[in-house]
């Protein structure tokens, strides 16, 4: 009796993609290919922001500044006792602005601090980079978009082999990157909205459409 | 049949990608809402939620995530539970305080495919797995020109059968999905 068999992890099915046309092992190692496809990874969930985290800050007493998370990429929301912030450049930090916050080298700030026991607590939105991928990991986008990590190596594979016929090629590659992570973004952008009544209090709640 | 790995790889990731382009797979299941747990996981299958209901069968009010940031920033004013999207997490304000069930509709990704499992689409939606297929393989071919032309009749396929689908009504066609 034959053995059932289960599909390759995402990343090795991408190098063994690779390795057909683009990356030949006299030029690429597996290690090459691993970190192209991580490249592309980041570089994708950053632009397109799809990974989304809250994230609560307390300041210490008396302290106008927290670090930001270390996998910060961008502020979306700043919300305090129920109100949004406002973000300000921070040249302006000691203008005492209330209701807003400033933002520079991975620090975050609070003109007031909103709060007369001296400290604060605020709860962040922000666009998160992601986790390195190893040979047997899964993407946290979902696996319809594994295909954008080949193109982006791809992509890269065939610039580093040089030569001007190639250069077609590679274009074709980045532009099917690019828009990849053009729909990415475009899917983080409705992906929850999608199909669902915006309802805040119940005397508002009115049937939620089933489909989208 | 016994599909090759090969074959078998680039099926299930064309399948995935066939599914999330045209959201046709549409599942049930049921989260358990605990006391003092505000945030809970979905299955690795949500693509995007279409309906929460309680055990009333009524609609669980949404919250968009500014709704959200303020309600878990100050003390909320909701008259009733709600619940709000992060990532691949469902959030509940205000803090639940009793165990209760919900049941989610969503629109699905596929389940792995293995040499044993037949493809969770069929009909139109299998051929576009098939010229899904075709694409990347000439792509891996090194024929860059016909694999844009094979993923050029895929859109216009999948275009088609999206436009189709949304004129179909939806409690003949869709709600008999949920049940399946």
């Amino acid at each position: 009796m034959a053995s059932i068999l289960d599909p390759t992890p995402p990343i090795r099915f991408q190098i063994a993609r690779l390795r057909q046309a683009v990356a030949s092992d006299a030029r690429f190692t597996d290690a090459d290919l691993l970190g192209l496809l991580n490249d592309g990874y980041r570089s994708a969930c950053e632009r397109s922001e799809c990974l989304e985290t809250i994230v609560t800050i307390v300041f210490d007493p008396d302290a106008t500044e927290a670090p930001l998370p270390s996998d910060h990429v961008r502020t979306i929301r700043v919300y305090q006792a129920g109100a949004k912030l406002e973000p300000i450049p921070y040249q302006h930090s000691a203008e005492l602005i209330a209701g807003t916050y400033y933002q520079y080298q991975g620090v975050i700030g609070l003109s007031v601090l909103g709060d007369p026991s001296g400290t604060a607590t605020i709860a962040m939105l922000y666009a998160r980079t992601p986790v390195a991928l190893g040979y047997d990991d899964t993407p946290e986008w979902g696996r319809e978009w594994d295909y954008i990590l080949r193109h982006y190596a791809a992509w890269q594979c065939i610039l580093a082999s040089g030569g001007a016929q190639t250069i077609r090629k590679a274009v074709a590659e980045r532009v099917a990157y690019e828009d990849g992570i053009r729909r990415l973004r475009h899917q983080a952008q409705r992906r929850w909205g999608s199909g669902l009544s915006r309802v805040r209090h119940a005397s508002q709640i009115r049937v939620a459409p089933i489909a989208g | 049949m016994t599909l090759q790995q090969d074959a078998l790889d680039y099926s299930n990731e064309a399948q995935y990608r066939v599914c999330a382009d045209t959201r046709v797979l549409r599942k049930r299941t049921t989260l358990a809402i605990v006391s003092g747990t505000q945030t809970y996981s979905l299955p690795n299958d949500v693509i995007a939620l279409l309906a929460v209901l309680d055990p009333e069968g009524e609609p669980v009010p949404f919250l968009t995530l500014d709704d959200a940031l303020a309600g878990l920033t100050a003390p909320t004013d909701l008259a009733t539970t709600a619940y709000y999207m992060i990532g691949t997490s469902l959030g509940v304000l205000p803090m639940p305080t009793a165990a209760v069930t919900w049941t989610l509709y969503y629109e699905a990704r596929p389940a792995p495919l293995t040499s044993a499992s037949p493809f969770e689409l069929d009909g139109d939606y299998e051929l576009l797995i098939d010229r899904l297929v075709q694409a990347m393989k000439l792509a891996d071919d090194g024929q860059p020109e016909l694999a844009a032309e094979e993923q050029g009749f895929y859109d216009i396929d999948r275009n088609r059968l999206r436009r189709r689908d949304a004129r179909e009504p939806r409690g003949r066609v869709r709600l008999a999905m949920f049940d399946g």
